[in-house]
């Protein structure tokens, strides 16, 4: 009952792109705050002073 | 590649280690959920004994404000999770003929992640400074290096990586199962409602855990190497968390509770004779809950300045979602009108659910409502709620999914003397522990504190009480699984008399390969009714 090779590719292929829709979801959180951060106050790389 | 694998001569734990077998995976998942379940259970007795009388009895408020954290971290993240991933891992290859998961060593480490997360997340109790005491939704600063700053928070964060990192995987394997690996014949629309469930709860987790792992990720970040991306003092927003948080932790109370919509479908369907009521509408249900679960996580976090436009927004969205949750609702009483029903006790607990979920969901409405949520916002009465959705919703289910299911998985049926006593006790006392807790809320008294104000004292007596008989009722389902793997009755392939392939098709327990011959679909439905006049209950 092993699956075919061609059936393993095409499982593959699928969890491939599954993995690349995560990876996309976590790094457009983390780029979040990159992108609205202003000149101003360059969040999130501001020291604080601590 | 599974085949060989399978073949493995181990024994004792290297067995269990290596297994790759999607049924013994399965009943790993469902062991470590008990036993998780027993751990947080106990957390949350410390947690009723402290709030037995006003006043500090037995712990202080920091150990009181770790139980708090850790009690909602394990129940969601290791008992009511991996709990359902193991029915979905035993079950969904079964009830869609596949002889197992799309890939079953990637299945094997996902599970092995979780004890390891598991006991990171223990540990973080015991170094100095204790664990996470700011709750379970980490909201910086409480969660900041200044205001937590031992380890034990960092413990917790890794910790919530690993449990991530299983589910994401876990979430990946079941989607490409589900999509790709069904019996020839077997369209999506020919599945049964369980797997439909599984297949939309993997998307969610797929979709929504990258989204908390890159959370606490920033707050890892922002507490040990100098960011800010939640520090106002450098340009950073507190507020941004919530909205990621939530952007997770809403989506994650529908991949708690969207199997056991699954599970109670198939149980009720079952335990009546009949196809579910409205099999179309109950997935595009699933579907629009799941849609609607994605948009709704502002709801959370009304009092922290929105806009108005932006409050209705998303009063009326969270509003909605009672639409296809009422289909649902009506769909099961449906399916048992006019069904010959069989009074189990796992037909016993899904009834159960549907009423009790529903207590639940209405409490839900009430707090989608801006203006009454900023008299609620952190009261007991959100305690209440959210513990109708989870232990009279998520844990009924999963009981009822344990009474059904575990005839398969071991060949013998659970006793129904004890059953019916589990269940009446833990009807009775689920009721007497939370819904005294509207009323607290109500009168207004405040959400992880350990002391309160003596006018609330008679209502958390009764809590108290009502907590520590349901805790105690649960040590039956532990005597009864005990007792029945080997005295219980012979339960034969087909007890209940069910008409999906795990019923049909297989031996109980199934053997290795689920299937003597990969079955093949030939009817025009997922619930075909002429399968009734050849399936008959056993027992």
């Amino acid at each position: 009952m092993q699956p075919t090779a061609a059936q393993q590719r095409k499982n593959l292929r699928l969890a491939l792109a599954l993995g690349a829709v995560a990876l996309a979801f976590a790094g457009s959180i983390i780029a979040y705050p990159f992108l609205r951060s202003s000149p101003v106050a360059p969040a999130p790389f501001t020291q604080t002073g601590e | 590649m599974a085949t060989a694998a399978h073949a493995t001569p181990r024994k004792g734990f290297m067995y269990y280690l290596t297994t790759v077998n999607h049924k013994d995976i399965g009943r790993m998942y469902m062991m470590s959920s008990l036993i998780f379940f027993f751990l947080a259970g106990c957390m949350a007795l410390v947690i009723r004994a402290e709030l037995a009388e006003p006043g500090y009895q037995f712990v202080d408020g920091a150990f009181f404000n770790q139980m708090t954290a850790m009690h909602a971290t394990f129940m969601i993240f290791f008992a009511i999770i991996p709990g359902l991933i193991g029915f979905g891992n035993y079950f969904v290859p079964i009830m869609i003929g596949s002889p197992d998961m799309a890939f079953p060593r990637l299945n094997n480490w996902s599970f092995w992640i979780m004890p390891f997360s598991a006991m990171l997340m223990l540990g973080s109790l015991f170094v100095p400074g204790g664990s996470d005491a700011a709750g379970w939704t980490v909201y910086p600063p409480l969660t900041s290096a200044a205001f937590s700053p031992g380890a034990g928070m960092d413990m917790w964060i890794l910790a919530v990586h690993l449990a991530g990192a299983s589910s994401i995987l876990g979430a990946i394997n079941f989607i490409v199962t589900i999509l790709n690996m069904r019996a020839p014949g077997m369209s999506l629309f020919k599945m049964p409602l369980f797997p439909w469930a599984m297949l939309i709860t993997a998307w969610l987790q797929l979709v929504a855990t990258p989204v908390l792992a890159g959370a606490v990720t920033m707050l890892l970040c922002d507490r040990n190497f100098g960011t800010a991306f939640f520090n106002p003092a450098g340009g950073g927003d507190p507020v941004l968390f919530q909205h990621i948080f939530w952007f997770y932790s809403h989506p994650a109370v529908y991949i708690m509770i969207l199997p056991v919509f699954g599970m109670v479908s198939d149980i009720i369907s079952t335990h009546s004779r009949k196809p579910p009521f409205g099999y179309h509408s109950m997935v595009w249900a699933l579907v629009a809950i799941a849609v609607l679960g994605q948009m709704v996580w502002a709801h959370h976090m009304y009092s922290v300045g929105m806009s108005i436009p932006a409050q209705m927004g998303f009063m009326i969205m969270t509003m909605f979602i009672a639409v296809p949750t009422g289909i649902k609702v009506f769909n099961w009483m449906a399916t048992m009108w006019g069904g010959s029903i069989a009074f189990t006790t796992a037909m016993k607990f899904a009834i159960g659910f549907v009423i009790l979920f529903t207590i639940g969901g209405l409490s839900g409405v009430v707090l989608a409502s801006a203006p009454v949520d900023y008299m609620m916002q952190d009261t007991y009465y959100v305690v209440a709620h959210i513990h109708y959705v989870f232990v009279t919703g998520s844990y009924f289910g999963i009981m009822a999914a344990i009474y059904h299911w575990f005839p398969k998985m071991s060949g013998r049926l659970l006793s129904e003397r004890i059953g019916r006593w589990h269940f009446w006790l833990s009807f009775i006392s689920v009721n007497i522990t939370f819904f005294p807790m509207h009323f607290l809320g109500m009168m207004g008294m405040p959400r992880r504190i350990a002391d309160y104000n003596p006018v609330y004292a008679d209502l958390n007596m009764l809590c108290s009480v009502g907590a520590f008989i349901f805790g105690t009722t649960q040590l039956l389902l532990v005597i009864n699984i005990l007792y029945s793997r080997k005295y219980g009755k012979k339960a034969g392939a087909n007890p209940w008399g069910g008409i999906t392939l795990e019923w049909t098709n297989t031996s109980s327990p199934p053997h290795e390969h689920n299937f003597e011959k990969l079955p093949v679909w030939n009817h025009d439905e997922a619930y075909p009714v002429e399968l009734y006049a050849k399936t008959k209950p056993t027992v």
